[in-house]
């Protein structure tokens, strides 16, 4: 099935298998390995994206269904993306980094809505992003640190 | 996973044709991609509503709300302004749903249309007396909710699409309680949703409907008579009562199951009959 | 003293910014042209003979090969005993042993495969309990289920000469490490070389089992680790290594295996299941007198590290108190259970639930604050332990006790209506290193690379811990240059000496002990070349610092680190911790240095459903020294929430030697918004034997967590629970309701 959509802001036309799922392609056909599988079952969201800005389980997307939106992956360049990336690492958030790229990326979508979120506002962000090392406070006080951080760089 | 075919519907016409038997109806993809990928489901080909817009939508028309089966969780959260007051019970059970990935691809139809016995939307629904609008190679009709789910994910679709639901706004607050093992990416164990009408301590009504006490969401006529005309007083009896009509239809099950269930109905009816239960 | 410039900072994680961007490479990561896919056939019964046919299966269009019992040169690997096989050979002894190892071109034509395998089990008669092991009538293993037994024993145990006892039976279940990364391997040849890429605690240990399965001298076998998402003890046992080994040696194409979430629950150790009977007595002044103790453990179908989690079991058994007379005794067993292994805390974590019940309950008994008899009993700079072990150094534990009761007490109040508030603490204790005198040995070369910089070789394993860092702010803290501007190599057993596993909270300070010495060897001779070349009397007033070396009271006289760069100075540092092995009464040093914790946790349960959350606390942590006081946060916090999962939602639901929950639908962690947001406070009273005074803390920050919680909870509500997890439910049926 021919799809065309926009990876990382690229266009792209790619032909994929009707049983491809969004992670299986970026992952294989894409070789964009960013993207982590951990549940197959949208329990974890080490596969996060944002599907049209919005954070989604990849694993629970199939490849088609990506035909005419935009997908953003942890590869992406993006000047916020960076700015988070960079206060996540000051902050001391990756520690084995398995859930790191799902959880930026949920970062970003909840910060591209939400400008000052409060720390409930994160946590209901990052819910659907399960951590086994962090206990979350540190990726939280990221979170909070880079809303500042990108309100301090949108004035 | 073994899919034989996808087909990306351009419109509802093209839909409601592409439907014929071994296809399923793929929206946001949260469950039947599971399904699939665990082999549940296989050698069926995929009718893929995603990009049905005109399926997408919210329209409240003075007391009348109509949800279009397309609707995602996350558009029914972002309108706080139809669904609070009375509805907030509907908005909660809706914010209950998985995590914010899921929301920001589930929808209600998808929901709805599973027939999952633990189904979050459906109870708040069912006591909302919800209507169904249905589309298919005859043409559309209209069914009540509470009709619509025939056994253990059965459901009353025949090659049709689920086109929208329809409810009014209740006269009174409507309380949903759902009991999980914690705060997010939450399984139902159990859930009720309850729209109780009381005056001078008689509960002059009752509406109540279950997830994950049946083999699918149901209205509890049983529990519902037990109470109507009956004084509020009589609630602490009720639990017990409520309970064992659930442990009649779970008999045959282990015995740590049975008491998961037994202690899941009575803490969601201490929630849902809220202040009532207090006094 | 010179002031620390980099250890004691919260530098930034060397290899952080490559996690953030995606690029750090996990074994699934890797694409290997013309690789293979490896599926594993796995038993799903708990105890059978078993014969399989393969040839339909073979027939497959894509199948390449599946690999049997017959395809291994030695058929066995483990870790102390080599009781697993490779791939069963005729009989299963838990559900989830491998049987066979499809290879196929994807992995739809493997599962495809694995559909036409047929397998017929004879059933054997399963051991799924304690009491059943005991009876010895269905034997796992060689002539007895019992896989060891230790014997605490130290004075005279005389409840009468107490004047109050408490006694309680615990039981802590079998859990689950539900790191996220599951485990992946790919195996390729180069020239007659098998290399095998995968994430494990100990690539030299998987070496030499590895070489030893196929046949191979253990110099004919590289491992590589590539990025590990997470361990907790459950990378300690051979997984898909051996099977991608033999795999690539014989088809002599990559072989990439990639297990799934319910594949990885299978496959690898779980936590322990123990029984504790304990009963602990004090007199009227508040002394601890005398602890009785009675402790099984489930080791499931394979011995794993059984003996060395039952003694750590049994030596923590008193905690962090000093008590004259304690008789512990201990047995490991056999069952058909999943087998159980290495898990953080290593069988402290679990006697950690006793103890700290028991202390709360004494001191209800005793009309007392559970505050004071804590305070009355625990280990001071001089102590003995259960062990007659004399804690000679750094042991805060009053001190992090003393905070921890202020902390909470500052929460106390304001409680929500229509919840139950309760409070509770818990104290913990964890020895460090193997332990028991076994050769506990870390090595590391440091050398001026051709860049000019400082390079560390050393076989230490990055699982999230920090270590990587840990070991770069050691190193440029000797050269007084950026952790950055290290290289490390830890990832290849070609390039590395074998330092030990990443496991028991030893790679800070044993491995590090080893890196501080290596760096410090070769800073000597750096000087040594120094003076020579320039013709100065002595080493005094040199300044080593960002990779140059100069005279300070005459910067003329400078030479740059790639100046140096071929003349080949290294140098080495070798550290081993010093124990004792126990006697046979259980006397002796068996570990060191210890780590102490205090944790103050604030809970809310709703009478209505049970639903317990932690939300608030206060966690104090000994840590010698803080290297990098961020990253041990990151720790607490870590330990905390894998504490939180024990006591309140974590339940594998094992059934006849089944694990029902092995998805993470089913299997529940906590989330973000199941966390509190913790004070968390470091305390640092210096281990003199480690570098810069640091001890380890990765596995103390998980003990005192369920303790506190289940105090806690029985603060709120009046109901103590000697069992986990205490599910909404659990609480329920026990509080009535």
């Amino acid at each position: 099935m021919i799809i065309n959509t926009t990876i990382n802001g690229e266009k792209i036309e790619f032909d994929v298998s009707p049983n491809r799922r969004l992670i299986d392609f970026l992952r294989e056909d894409l070789h964009l390995t960013g993207t982590k599988e951990g549940c197959s079952e949208g329990e974890c969201g080490t596969c996060t994206v944002l599907l049209d800005g919005e954070a989604v389980d990849s694993c629970l997307v199939m490849a088609f269904q990506i035909d005419g939106k935009s997908v953003t992956t942890i590869e992406a360049t993006d000047d916020d993306l960076s700015i988070i990336k960079e206060t996540f690492l000051e902050e001391g958030a990756p520690q084995c980094g398995y859930c790191m790229p799902g959880m930026v990326l949920s970062a970003k979508g909840l910060l591209d809505k939400n400008k000052k979120p409060n720390r409930d506002d994160v946590k209901e962000a990052i819910s659907g992003n399960l951590c086994r090392c962090t206990g979350y406070t540190l990726i939280e006080d990221a979170i909070i640190k880079s809303s500042e951080k990108l309100g301090d760089d949108n004035e | 996973m073994k899919v034989k075919k996808a087909y990306i519907a351009k419109s509802i016409s093209e839909c409601v044709e592409l439907l014929v038997d071994n296809t399923k109806i793929i929206a946001g993809g949260t469950d039947i991609i599971i399904k699939l990928n665990e082999g549940h489901l296989s050698d069926v080909s995929l009718v893929d509503i995603s990009k049905l817009e005109e399926l997408r939508f919210i329209n409240k028309e003075d007391d009348v709300i109509t949800i279009g089966a397309n609707t995602t969780y996350t558009d029914i959260l972002d309108r706080p302004d139809i669904f609070k007051g009375n509805l907030e019970g509907f908005y909660n059970a809706i914010k209950s749903v998985g995590s914010p990935q899921i929301r920001n691809r589930g929808t209600i139809g998808g929901n709805i249309c599973n027939g999952s016995p633990a189904a979050d939307s459906v109870p708040p629904l069912l006591v909302l007396d919800a209507k169904l609008k249905i589309i298919g190679k005859n043409g559309e009709r209209i069914m009540p909710l509470k009709d619509f789910f025939k056994g253990k994910q059965e459901v009353d679709l025949n090659n049709e699409l689920l086109h929208s639901i329809t409810f009014n706004v209740p006269k009174l607050k409507l309380n949903f309680y759902k009991y999980s093992p914690r705060n997010a990416l939450a399984i139902t164990w159990g859930s009720i949703a309850s729209i109780i009408e009381v005056e001078s301590n008689i509960i002059k009504d009752i509406k109540i409907a279950s997830g994950g006490f049946s083999a699918y969401c149901m209205r509890e006529l049983e529990m519902e008579n037990a109470l109507i005309g009956k004084s509020t007083a009589s609630i602490d009896g009720f639990l017990d009562m409520a309970s064992s009509i659930v442990m009649k239809r779970i008999e045959d099950f282990p015995k740590d199951f049975k008491e998961m269930k037994e202690v899941t109905i009575k803490s969601a009816f201490r929630h849902v009959l809220g202040g009532h239960y207090d006094n | 003293m010179n002031r620390l410039k980099t250890v004691g900072t919260s530098s930034k994680r060397v290899e952080g910014m490559d996690k953030l961007n995606g690029i750090s490479m996990y074994p699934q990561d890797i694409f290997m042209q013309d690789e293979l896919i490896g599926l594993t056939i796995r038993s799903e019964i708990a105890h059978a003979n078993f014969k399989a046919n393969y040839k339909k299966a073979l027939k497959l269009d894509g199948v390449v090969d599946i690999l049997t019992s017959k395809d291994v040169s030695k058929n066995e690997h483990g870790v102390l005993f080599k009781d697993h096989q490779v791939f069963c050979d005729g009989t299963v002894k838990r559900v989830g042993d491998p049987i066979a190892l499809i290879i196929a071109e994807n992995l739809e034509i493997a599962k495809e495969a694995s559909k036409l395998v047929q397998i017929d089990y004879t059933d054997l008669p399963g051991v799924f309990s304690l009491e059943e092991s005991l009876k010895n009538e269905t034997i796992i293993h060689n002539e007895t289920n019992v896989i060891a037994e230790i014997k605490i024993d130290k004075g005279q145990v005389d409840f009468d000469k107490c004047d109050f006892v408490v006694e309680e039976t615990f039981e802590v279940p079998s859990v689950e490490h539900a790191f996220l990364q599951p485990e992946a391997s790919i195996a390729y040849l180069e020239g007659e070389r098998v290399v095998v890429v995968s994430s494990t605690q100990y690539p030299h240990w998987d070496q030499i089992e590895i070489a030893e399965a196929i046949g191979l001298d253990t110099s004919k076998v590289k491992v590589i680790n590539a990025t590990v998402g997470g361990a907790f003890g459950g990378r300690e046992d051979i997984t898909s290594q051996i099977h991608a080994a033999i795999g690539a040696l014989k088809i002599k194409r990559p072989i990439k295996i990639i297990y799934s979430r319910e594949e990885s629950v299978l496959a690898h150790s779980k936590r322990h299941a123990m029984e504790m009977k304990m009963k602990m007595g004090a007199n009227r002044e508040g002394k601890l007198i005398a602890l009785k103790g009675e402790i099984l453990a489930d080791t499931g179908a394979y011995a794993s590290w059984a003996p060395n989690i039952l003694r750590k079991a049994c030596v923590h058994a008193s905690g962090p108190y000093e008590i004259p007379n304690v008789y512990i005794e201990g047995k490991s067993l056999y069952t058909n259970n999943p087998f159980a292994g290495a898990m953080r805390g290593f069988g402290a974590t679990q006697v950690a639930v006793a103890y700290e019940q028991l202390i709360d309950m004494l001191a209800e008994k005793m009309g007392i604050s559970n505050y004071e008899l804590r305070l009355r009993n625990v280990l001071k700079v001089g102590s003995k332990t259960a062990t007659s072990q004399v804690m000679y150094n750094s042991v805060p534990i009053e001190k992090c006790l003393r905070i921890a009761e202020e902390e909470l007490n500052k929460l106390r109040g304001n409680d929500k209506p229509n919840v139950l508030t309760g409070y509770g603490l818990a104290l913990s204790i964890y020895g460090t290193g193997y332990g028991n005198g076994f050769p506990d040995v870390s090595n590391n070369v440091a050398k001026i690379n051709e860049d000019g910089l400082i390079e560390i070789s050393s076989g230490f394993t990055e699982v999230g811990q920090g270590a990587k860092t840990v070991m770069a702010q050691i190193a440029s803290e000797v050269f007084n240059t950026d952790p950055s501007k290290i290289v490390i190599n830890c990832e290849n057993t070609d390039n590395t000496p074998d330092t030990g596993t990443a496991a028991a909270s030893r790679q800070t300070y044993n491995t590090g002990n080893a890196v501080k010495k290596s760096c410090e060897s070769l800073k000597d001779k750096i000087l040594d070349y120094f003076v020579n070349k320039f013709e100065l009397n002595n080493k005094i007033g040199i300044e080593i610092e960002n990779e140059e070396v100069y005279l300070k009271t005459l910067p003329s006289k400078r030479m740059l680190f790639s100046e140096l760069s071929n003349l080949c100075l290294s140098g080495e540092g070798t550290f081993t911790a010093q124990t004792t092995t126990l006697d046979d009464c259980g006397q002796g040093a068996p570990y060191w240095p210890y780590g102490f914790n205090a944790l103050g946790v604030k809970v809310e349960i709703d009478p209505k459903s049970g639903h317990i959350n932690v939300v608030d606390g206060v966690f104090v942590q000994d840590v010698g020294k803080a290297i990098n006081p961020r990253q041990i946060e990151g720790q607490m916090d870590g330990g905390f929430v894998m504490g939180l999962g024990y006591a309140l939602y974590e339940d594998l639901n094992i059934k006849n030697g089944h694990i029902i929950n092995k998805k993470f639908s089913n299997y529940i962690l906590p989330t973000s918004k199941d966390m509190p947001t913790l004070k968390k406070i470091i305390v640092e009273d210096p281990e003199e034997t480690g570098p810069y005074g640091a001890k380890g803390i990765g596995e103390s920050v998980t003990i005192p967590v369920a303790p506190a919680i289940l105090n806690a909870i029985f603060d709120a509500s009046g109901v103590r629970f000697t069992k986990l997890p205490v599910t909404p439910v659990e609480f329920m049926k026990k509080f009535g309701g």
